[in-house]
């Protein structure tokens, strides 16, 4: 009998060893819903004017820097022994994929490799549970590349429930962005923009008694977790005070903590390849600085168009495979 | 009210609660491509000229009448002492979710959008379009009995809307429950077997997922194959391609021809492994089974019976009383 492939994840900062990255040329621009409520008027003018538009064709020059960013990625994980896959087109013949919930919103997310799958241990949760629909488009185009992967593997694979096209804030929403590991810690966060209490009940049941899901109140007119909070290695988070409604979980509260502020978009969102080695944006110096001074190794990689649209280093990589 | 836990072990256990599907709703499905093998040549002209028009429009004594029966079909089972939950109605956007793949709708078949094995509820993966929405019809009944209780609630991944034969798809009306043994039907027009090594995967090796050729002239499992109490079942033989798996293999069977089978004649609704509801348009069977003991309660079904599904079809056990051995 042949060895099973080892998939698995159960921290923030486990050598990296397998990952999924996404990409550029499927990227259309979100069309406004209500369910978007809490971006300011310049940001629904802006998705107003831009809805269904493919980021190649209507934003170049945003979209030529956003393939440099995934691709340096790319080369620092790879330069680093990290397996990397890329997540492709839809294939011919699949037409209807693209044409999946454009009733509802137009758009595609094709960049956040991190978005569409997490490993908790050796469950692989396939998280099409996006509270935005035009999110929700892209899960095959990740699935004919991450079930291959699983197949003769350790991991036990299953999906959250797909949201009802009709749109309520309350239904069983779950985000990869929300969700961050410490071993039996997982903590989840809430913005009400993102994964809601249906999401996290979700999470607790499935995962049972030998984890402790701890919720993250966040701001309402912010998004996910991982832009305003991190842990990076044992010990040692990125977070943004004031983002957050509560103290810190008890289990992070004596932590060291690097401070973040609130006009440092997705200063939180580094990606740690092991518990000495952190990838920052290359525009957010102080951070980087700040990752430098605790003796980590930091990479800076640009991201700020990538950020633009929703996914600094930490969105964009799916961790298929950390050390314990 | 104080409810039982979900957990439904075995085919036959005391059902104590159970959703049953509505006849609301009922539009004809539109053709499509990637369902070309899926239909004769006669329904396609018919969904190619009426696809996604109401069946109160087209056929109204048909709908009227299937709407009947399934009312009634709850009505006897609530007589019988069952907790009964109806299929909810959708909501405009869910009743267009993946109309541009295919029209078309009937929510008659609340035991194919979900399976629940133990206490393992599962979202399945349906494989004819217009019938994934019905998992939104199902869902908001589970979902009240979910929160607070132990069931373990997961969805398995969605199919592509390109759809194929090649994915992962799990259908209620393929998996039929004997404790640890569970047989997944694989008709070529249901559940794939991907989807059935999806669910030994997911199950894990205190189950043994057994895969039951099933005659491509079928859809489901359950139109061939009834387990109506241990050592006791309905079968047509014509229906199943291969031997039946080693544990349901000597049992005593009713046998039903291939044109009973075809009007869902071992489509059964198993009350306790005494008792059964069947189609009054089945009396044959009905006296089989009767010969051997068990008590036949009959309806009339056979509106709803034309639309592709019978007894068992129409209803999904929640709690069924029976003891799983260990593993």
């Amino acid at each position: 009998m042949s060895e099973k492939e080892i998939i698995g994840a159960w921290n923030e900062w486990g050598r990296l060893r397998e990952a999924v990255l996404g990409q550029v040329d499927d990227l259309i621009d979100p069309e406004y819903i209500p369910a978007l409520v809490w971006l300011s008027e310049e940001g629904k003018k802006g998705l107003r004017e831009k809805a269904g538009i493919r980021s190649v064709k209507g934003f170049p020059e945003e979209a030529r820097k956003m393939k440099t960013t995934i691709d340096t990625l790319q080369r620092v994980l790879e330069a680093h022994g990290v397996t990397v896959h890329r997540t492709g087109p839809v294939p011919d013949g699949f037409d209807e994929e693209k044409a999946y919930l454009k009733d509802v919103q137009k758009g595609n997310y094709s960049i956040g490799g991190a978005d569409f799958f997490r490993v908790i241990g050796t469950r692989v949760l396939l998280l099409n549970s996006f509270h935005l629909p035009f999110r929700r488009s892209y899960i095959w185009c990740v699935r004919r590349l991450l079930e291959p992967l699983l197949e003769n593997s350790n991991a036990t694979y299953f999906a959250t429930p797909p949201p009802s096209p009709h749109y309520t804030k309350d239904e069983l929403y779950l985000e990869n962005g929300d969700i961050m590991i410490d071993g039996h810690n997982v903590y989840v966060g809430m913005s009400g923009n993102a994964s809601t209490p249906k999401g996290v009940a979700w999470l607790k049941q499935l995962l049972g008694d030998d984890y402790r899901v701890h919720t993250i109140r966040l701001q309402p007119d912010l998004f996910h977790l991982d832009w305003l909070l991190t842990l990076n290695r044992p010990g040692l988070l990125t977070y943004c005070p004031e983002a957050l409604l509560d103290p810190l979980p008890e289990p992070l509260a004596k932590w060291d903590k690097i401070e973040i502020r609130s006009d440092e978009i997705a200063g939180a969102n580094n990606l740690s390849i092991d518990e000495n080695t952190i990838v920052v944006p290359e525009h957010l110096t102080r951070i980087a600085d700040a990752y430098a001074k605790k003796g980590m190794e930091v990479i800076t990689i640009p991201a700020l168009e990538t950020i633009g649209y929703g996914s600094g280093p930490r969105c964009l990589t799916a961790i298929l495979r950390r050390d314990p | 009210m104080n409810l039982m836990p979900i957990a439904v072990h075995h085919e036959w256990g005391r059902l104590r609660e159970v959703i049953v599907g509505i006849g609301d709703d009922i539009f004809m499905p539109s053709y499509c491509e990637a369902l070309s093998f899926f239909y004769d040549p006669a329904q396609v002209e018919m969904m190619k000229k009426y696809g996604g028009v109401s069946e109160l429009e087209l056929n109204p004594e048909y709908a009227k009448e299937a709407g009947k029966q399934i009312d009634n079909l709850a009505l006897e089972l609530e007589k019988q002492g069952v907790v009964v939950h109806r299929s909810q109605r959708l909501r405009p956007e869910e009743m267009k979710y993946l109309d541009y793949v295919q029209k078309g709708s009937h929510f008659f078949y609340a035991r194919d959008p979900v399976i629940v094995i133990g206490n393992h509820v599962i979202e399945g993966a349906m494989s004819i379009p217009f019938k994934v929405k019905e998992r939104y019809a199902i869902r908001p009944i589970l979902r009240k009995r979910l929160w607070g209780s132990d069931v373990k609630y997961v969805s398995m991944p969605v199919p592509s809307p390109a759809f194929g034969r090649d994915q992962i798809y799990l259908e209620g009306g393929d998996v039929l429950l004997n404790g640890r043994e569970i047989y997944v039907g694989i008709s070529g027009k249901g559940s794939s077997p991907e989807g059935a090594g999806w669910l030994q995967s997911y199950l894990g090796p205190g189950y043994r997922v057994h895969q039951i050729k099933v005659s491509p002239e079928f859809e489901h499992l359950d139109c061939v194959l009834a387990l109506a109490r241990p050592g006791l079942g309905v079968r047509c033989k014509e229906g199943l391609v291969r031997e039946l798996p080693e544990s349901i293999r000597d049992w005593d069977y009713v046998e039903v021809t291939k044109e009973e089978a075809k009007k869902l004649g071992a489509n059964l609704l198993v009350l306790d492994d005494r008792t059964v509801i069947m189609d009054k348009q089945h009396h044959r069977i009905g006296q089989e089974l009767e010969k051997r003991g068990v008590e036949v309660i009959v309806i009339p079904y056979d509106q709803v019976a034309s639309s592709g599904g019978g007894l068992r079809c129409s209803h999904h056990p929640l709690v069924r009383e029976s003891v799983l051995s260990p593993a």
